[in-house]
């Protein structure tokens, strides 16, 4: 999985109040060796949350150089694009643990995510 | 997609006839069109057409000169070949059909392998190959500007690809939703019923980043028995897999992620997300229904009559093309078309009504 798509999910399990962005425990790490499209990740980065992705990136510590707000006038500026490229795109974690914490309790979500692949 | 709008000319013409006659804005469009296109097989610029040879001659004598200057100039090398639809020509029979183009103000050379510029002739010898009439019924004379993508057919054709399902989409099709989604580079399509991706191939085709999600643990991660009819009752081997197929096309840059979830129970948040959702989903007659909460009855209807009130409808979906693929006489399916109009927002009432029509 990468942090893409970590970024749009969101927990469904009943009785989870605050069930975004779910929590990332780490076991496997896979560098996944993609071209790099600014457009597409300025397309991206204009539909995702930004605070949870740079709060995804600390947990599996890939955060460096990530500002933790967004810049204005990203689309042209190619350094942040290629690092944030780097953060949602070119990693991919496998096997991970991903759990819904809520009230202090933590539960693991019943969601199951294909991630090898 | 490219902003133009095609006009057919549905004059005397028949769903069986070969050749349409469409009119363009101008030559890029029709380039523009073959770029996608996987059921046309090529565009001709019409210089003229007729029902019987003088016809066609006259009418091309009409088509104005300073348009023909262009491709007629001594500098270039050009060619003339004969299309002929249902019934074969021999070689001599073709010469002297070109021959009777000798008007044409050509001042180039001719050159057979690689012309700058190619004419046809093209012959419409009606539907039945077997009782061909001695002369075509129409002739369409005109410049070739390009091909479709219909080569596109044979490289994706399920039969090499790496991993396949009991409903992989095929290809024609497949590339067909593509283009009625209008994905392009720098899309994001998800499909909630992904199974083998074959519908997602066809996107990252076109350029578009791709997602999915599918409820079958066993299909996602390659596992159980082989869909291959040489192969049957077999495991699947190690190397059939989701990722196998984008990489067999070089598109691995565009696969994004897959999650095993329920297309009722996604867990996406609800903001929009996706450019376009492009699926085929199960209808219970070649793949069951499957959900997590077993409690719901499903119930399938086979022996309803199809009509447009049974489309489903929503406030912020307009319906824009209902194409039907009959699959025997009494089954066919359809591929609905709907473009967002309006944001959805929660409160308002939705008045879905899904109908499972065979």
């Amino acid at each position: 999985m990468r942090l893409l798509t970590h970024n749009m999910l969101k927990s469904h399990v009943k009785g989870v109040k605050n069930g975004y962005p779910l929590a990332i425990e780490v076991v496997n790490v896979v560098v996944n060796e993609v071209d790099f499209n600014p457009d597409f990740i300025s397309r991206m980065i204009a539909k995702l949350e930004w605070s949870a992705l740079v709060q995804a990136a600390q947990q599996v510590g890939r955060s460096e150089g990530l500002p933790s707000e967004l810049i204005p006038d990203y689309e042209n500026d190619e350094e942040f694009l290629k690092k944030a490229h780097h953060v949602l795109w070119r990693w991919k974690y496998k096997k991970d643990h991903w759990s819904v914490r809520s009230q202090g309790k933590s539960f693991q979500s019943k969601m199951e995510y294909l991630t090898c692949c | 997609m490219f902003g133009f709008n095609v006009h057919v000319q549905f004059k005397d013409h028949r769903k069986e006839n070969p050749h349409l006659v469409i009119h363009l804005p101008n030559e890029n469009c029709a380039r523009n069109l073959l770029s996608r296109a996987v059921s046309i097989k090529s565009v001709y610029e019409l210089w003229g057409q007729g029902n019987n040879l003088t016809d066609v001659k006259h009418s091309v004598l009409q088509y104005p000169a300073e348009k023909m200057k262009a491709f007629t100039t001594s500098s270039s090398s050009f060619k003339i070949s004969i299309e002929s639809f249902n019934k074969k020509l021999t070689v001599d029979q073709q010469r002297e059909l070109i021959d009777q183009f000798q008007f044409l103000p050509f001042q180039g050379r001719v050159n057979l392998t690689a012309p700058d510029h190619v004419f046809a002739l093209m012959l419409d010898y009606g539907d039945d190959p077997n009782e061909a009439p001695p002369s075509p019924d129409r002739l369409f004379f005109g410049r070739l500007i390009g091909h479709g993508q219909r080569h596109l057919l044979k490289q994706y054709s399920l039969k090499t690809r790496q991993f396949i399902g009991n409903t992989s989409m095929d290809p024609q099709l497949s590339f067909l939703m593509a283009n009625q989604g209008q994905v392009h580079s720098g899309s994001l399509v998800f499909d909630p019923f992904v199974g083998t991706g074959s519908v997602l191939v066809s996107c990252s085709h076109f350029g578009a980043h791709v997602m999915g999600s599918d409820i079958d643990y066993t299909l996602l991660h390659g596992r159980g028995r082989s869909s291959r009819a040489n192969r049957q009752g077999q495991w699947r081997a190690r190397d059939e897999n989701f990722r196998a197929n984008f990489a067999q096309y070089g598109l691995g840059s565009y696969f994004v992620d897959v999650l095993v979830a329920d297309a009722g129970r996604l867990g996406l948040r609800e903001v929009p997300l996706f450019d376009a959702i492009i699926t085929d989903p199960p209808y219970g007659i070649r793949e069951g229904a499957r959900k997590l909460d077993t409690s719901v009855d499903h119930k399938e209807e086979t022996d309803s009559v199809y009509s447009e009130a049974l489309i489903p409808s929503h406030p912020c979906l307009r319906l824009v093309a209902n194409s039907e693929q009959c699959l025997s006489r009494n089954v066919s399916r359809r591929l609905i078309t709907m473009e967002k109009v309006k944001e959805h927002t929660v409160r308002e009432p939705t008045g879905i009504s899904a109908v499972c029509v065979p």
